[in-house]
């Protein structure tokens, strides 16, 4: 399943159908993906918080990210290298969830 | 926004009207006619505010079965209010202390337990400690309010077993959801929400007051009573956060279409 897709089906599930349809007014996922889980994150957190938001999306993202790079990701291991860290590369530094690629 | 602002004026008139009502008490010796009826209608525009809000999410979204349950909730407490008008009104049943009515408001609790399981169930967060400490005091808090407050009811001689077990019921429920809709709130703190579960935290705080009035007061009580008011608010609130939900859900999802 693509990105677009993941994140619609978590959409749908927490907000509903029509909250699904909203993915289609937000950056292409296939060409900027950081941008788009950006605005999903935001949109989320209406919903449920910032907090609850960036870890749900990440973890899409970190999916997203292990089946089109190749690279093997080890989920909430907490990495005190950020220069090792994909999230950090492309979010602000988040602590509580760091993922390590290696 | 424009909706939102007129139904806030709405639900202000429609409360000024009410307590208008219970101070010029119309009809005098009949005005239990007038109270019944009023709180069955606020009670059936709660619970059509929550159908309104729940057809935005449908039941595949965790916040859609929330809304579902908390709706249904709102259901068997208007049903209650309902039975409780028809014993009043055309049975002539004065002011019935344990009935049918009771089971329909006793239904609606775990309905809206329900509900708030699955708003906080949609974040989904580990709680932290501060807030532990906090939930873990309200908790404290509240058993040693309750037990406070029932101990009166359970000893009193002039009831026997089940209206003793039906008045602190609610009481002890009150306090649970209550409870519940801290956690909700919260979870819920960093939302566009957080305004609507503040409303039915407040809802049920008053219901709670005019429970606890009505446990103590029981065998005395009667409708038209100015606790009544307490209730008549609760029904009120509830339907304004209802109806908020579903207008600010309506504009987040027209605000991120326009950004297109």
């Amino acid at each position: 399943m693509s990105l677009k897709e993941e994140v619609k089906g978590l959409f749908e599930k927490l907000i509903g159908k029509e909250a699904g349809k909203i993915i289609e007014s937000f950056d292409d996922p296939e060409k900027y993906p950081e941008d788009f889980c950006k605005e999903c994150i935001e949109f989320l957190s209406k919903f449920i918080g910032e907090e609850a938001a960036r870890k749900k999306i990440n973890e899409l993202y970190q999916k997203y990210k292990s089946t089109t790079t190749n690279l093997k990701v080890k989920l909430n291991e907490k990495n005190t290298n950020c220069s090792n860290c994909i999230y950090c590369d492309i979010f602000d530094c988040y602590p509580d969830l760091h993922f390590k690629a290696f | 926004m424009k909706k939102i602002q007129t139904a806030q004026i709405a639900f202000i008139a429609i409360f000024l009207i009410v307590i208008l009502i219970y101070i010029s008490k119309p009809f005098d010796d009949k005005f239990y006619i007038v109270g019944n009826s009023l709180v069955i209608a606020l009670s059936l525009m709660a619970t059509l505010s929550g159908i309104y809000a729940y057809r935005i999410y449908g039941y595949g979204s965790i916040q859609g079965k929330s809304l579902l349950f908390l709706t249904f909730g709102l259901f068997f407490w208007f049903l209650g209010e309902t039975t409780w008008g028809i014993y009043e009104i055309a049975t002539g049943i004065e002011s019935p202390l344990v009935s049918i009515a009771d089971i329909f408001w006793i239904l609606g609790y775990p309905f809206f337990l329900l509900g708030i399981y699955f708003i906080c169930k949609m974040a989904a967060l580990p709680l932290g400690r501060k807030n532990k400490y906090f939930l873990t005091f309200i908790l404290f808090l509240s058993i040693l309010l309750c037990s406070y407050l029932i101990y009166p009811t359970l000893i009193s001689q002039e009831l026997i077993f089940l209206e003793k077990l039906t008045l602190a019921f609610y009481v002890v429920f009150d306090c649970i959801l209550l409870f519940a809709t801290i956690f909700a709130i919260i979870y819920l703190k960093n939302t566009k929400f957080l305004k609507v579960w503040i409303l039915v935290f407040l809802a049920l705080f008053l219901a709670t007051v005019a429970d606890i009035y009505y446990m103590n007061l029981a065998e005395m009580y009667q409708t038209g009573n100015l606790i009544d008011i307490l209730w008549d608010l609760d029904y009120l609130i509830m339907s304004f956060g209802l109806f908020y939900m579903r207008e600010k859900t309506k504009e987040i999802f027209s605000t991120e279409v326009k950004r297109k």
